[in-house]
């Protein structure tokens, strides 16, 4: 093993790729981008909209025989247990992965097992990364093979490429330049369920592939949803906007009548409305509407309402001149009356309800 | 098995722990971890709200860090859950051999921070600092010497933004001060990490899962929030070495011999971005 590392080093030296630029992070899809325009600058298109409530999915064994059949290269028996660390919920081991299905029977996690190695190993040979226009064909291709019956896809839903990422491994001889190299790439797709995106988390599907599109690990939270009869109203935009910037100053404790108004960008405006000015220190950095589900564990059993999912960020600038970002995210509702759903932070705090919290740290002793 | 090994420790007395102090966390009890492993001494230390807001207060903090210290509590010393009043000293190479009760940084093998982090612009990215609670008081990672002092740090997770910052080419030279004491491995952020819920938790239960400690970091921050941007960095004697060390698990992290000082020879490093 040592000397699988010593080869994969000298080629990582050898490459000498140095960094340079900030990091771009997760990558946003242009149908991201395009959705979050189109959110800020006229929320939701419906003047009213459902409440679901999300389904329990199949049950282990269900999921279990179906990962068997589609991850094991030969017939197999997938072994199940409940393991420790999450009470409650299943662990299948299917020929080389191992998955974790969440409680509500509409979740899963898989890995493949030593996938850091096999990454690495793979980078040997194919250093490139993969572009991501490959990224999404692969990845709706490893939907449509792989998590064919696992991933309940009907009429009426979309999957939409969300963000790329790409992991990096790199490494210094004392302070010379770093040399880096990519190894495993990571798409993630979310949903639309009769055009309006699920939000919040939930409602995704991630896969990661080695530089040679071998699939090392996915996720998934994909659930039904049954409808209740009575929609909530959406609120306009602007109303959306201000009861965001209100959420933003009760995280930062920022009191209210200091609030600037906000105006949403103009629809004529060619320019991307992102970074929007929520308050004089604080940047929305994204904004997306539709139904909120934050995905299982949280969402287990829960109703899901319309809401706006962003994300924020803070600036301050501290005495030494540094300038600390605070980053901040999560989702506001957006129905003119919304119900009650201590799961969810926003709602209630916008409520006038203050969030259970655990302990917090006490004072150390002082020597 | 690691459940019986504590039920034997805590029936001989052999780990002298007190019992019933809140204050300080709970105790190993009888759990079956999927991974066994000589139970690890892990400190907690957070700060959800600054002195007079000198720094813009976080939401899911205590929520994190209390899950965190559960979590690892069911099969690990959870030795202390502290808040970062005054702890600059407890943190850096002037007291981190204080002890538990000061929550000092070396009295513990794991410790779990989460707090504002930033480059410090008066070093040309060449340091990074973490926010104390008291007014513009930080630790900075070039006053941090880890692993030296009392039972030695192994493994130090900051969930704070930016201290792992790569765009300046400055890791080294930023990190090389907290590893030359022989800490082992670290985790944190090369940009933002965002302030959500549900990851200190599931970060915990990788790391009994047997996960590489790596990858536990990654995938926990990764899951709670996509745009996370989550590091991790080692270093070794040579590459090999180094990257033998980024693999490190729950059960041979505290066994891997520390390398300190001039013996760093390599420092390696992963994230997402």
């Amino acid at each position: 093993m040592l000397n699988r590392y010593a080869v994969i080093q000298g080629f990582l030296v050898a490459l000498a790729v140095t960094i340079h630029g900030r990091d771009a992070g997760a990558t946003d899809s242009s149908a991201r981008r395009t959705a979050a325009e189109r959110a800020i600058r006229h929320g939701f298109d419906q003047a009213t909209v459902p409440v679901l409530e999300r389904m329990a999915g199949p049950d282990p064994k269900s999921i279990a025989e179906k990962l068997g059949s589609a991850f094991c290269s030969k017939p197999c028996k997938p072994d199940s247990a409940e393991p420790a660390t999450r009470p409650g919920t299943v662990r299948v081991r299917a020929g080389e992965w191992t998955f974790d299905l969440g409680s509500d029977g509409n979740a899963v996690f898989a890995e493949l097992d030593a996938h850091e190695d096999r990454a690495r190993a793979i980078a040997l040979d194919r250093s490139s990364p993969i572009s991501d226009v490959d990224l999404e064909r692969l990845g709706r291709s490893f939907i449509s093979k792989r998590l064919v019956g696992l991933v309940a896809l009907g009429k009426e839903d979309t999957v939409v490429p969300a963000s790329v990422a790409r992991k990096t491994e790199g490494g210094t001889v004392g302070r010379g330049a770093p040399a880096a190299q990519i190894v495993a790439n990571r798409i993630v797709f979310t949903r639309r369920l009769q055009g309006l995106a699920i939000v919040g988390g939930g409602g995704t599907i991630a896969v990661t592939f080695a530089n040679d599109g071998s699939p090392l690990a996915f996720s998934y939270d994909w659930a039904r949803y049954s409808s209740r009869a009575t929609p909530q109203t959406t609120l306009p935009v602007g109303d959306l906007l201000a009861r965001l910037q209100r959420v933003a100053s009760l995280r930062a404790t920022v009191v209210e009548d200091r609030l600037p108004a906000l105006t949403p960008p103009a629809d004529a405006d060619p320019s991307s409305a992102f970074p929007f000015d929520l308050t004089s220190e604080t940047t929305l950095e994204s904004f997306e509407c539709g139904y909120v589900d934050f995905g299982e564990p949280s969402r287990d059993g829960a109703i899901i309402q319309p809401g706006c999912s962003y994300r924020a960020l803070r600036f301050v600038r501290a005495r030494s001149g540094a300038v600390a970002r605070t980053g901040f995210a999560g989702a506001v509702p957006a129905g003119v009356d919304f119900e009650r759903d201590d799961r969810w932070p926003e709602a209630v705090v916008l409520s006038g309800r203050t969030l259970s919290s655990p302990p917090e740290g006490k004072d150390a002793a002082r020597p | 098995m690691n459940g019986q090994l504590v039920g034997l420790l805590l029936a001989t007395g052999l780990v002298g722990c007190s019992s019933g102090d809140t204050t300080e966390g709970s105790r190993a009890t009888a759990s079956a971890p999927i991974i066994w492993h000589e139970p690890l001494h892990v400190g907690v230390r957070c700060q959800q709200e600054y002195e007079s807001n000198w720094q813009h207060p976080l939401g899911k903090v205590w929520q994190n860090c209390w899950d965190f210290g559960d979590q690892m509590s069911k099969d690990n010393w959870w030795d202390f859950y502290f808040n970062l009043h005054g702890a600059a000293q407890p943190l850096g190479s002037d007291g981190d051999g204080w002890g538990q009760p000061a929550g000092a940084a070396d009295s513990v093998d794991f410790l779990f921070m989460f707090t504002h982090g930033l480059i410090d612009p008066n070093f040309g990215d060449a340091t990074a600092d973490y926010d104390m609670w008291d007014a513009h008081s930080v630790v900075s990672v070039r006053n941090m010497r880890l692993g030296d002092n009392d039972i030695g740090l192994s493994d130090l997770a900051t969930y704070s933004c930016d201290t792992m910052r790569i765009d300046g080419g400055e890791v080294y030279n930023r990190w090389y001060p907290a590893f030359a004491g022989g800490l082992k491995i670290a985790h944190g952020a090369h940009d933002n990490f965002y302030d959500v819920p549900n990851h200190a938790r599931d970060f915990a239960r990788r790391i009994q899962d047997g996960n590489q400690l790596a990858t536990a970091w990654s995938t926990a921050t990764l899951l709670a929030y996509s745009e996370n941007h989550p590091m991790t960095i080692t270093t070794g004697r040579d590459p090999s070495d180094c990257w033998y060390r980024h693999g490190a698990r729950v059960n041979n992290i505290k066994y891997l011999e520390r390398v300190r000082d001039t013996d760093i020879g390599y420092m390696c490093w992963s994230f997402w971005n």
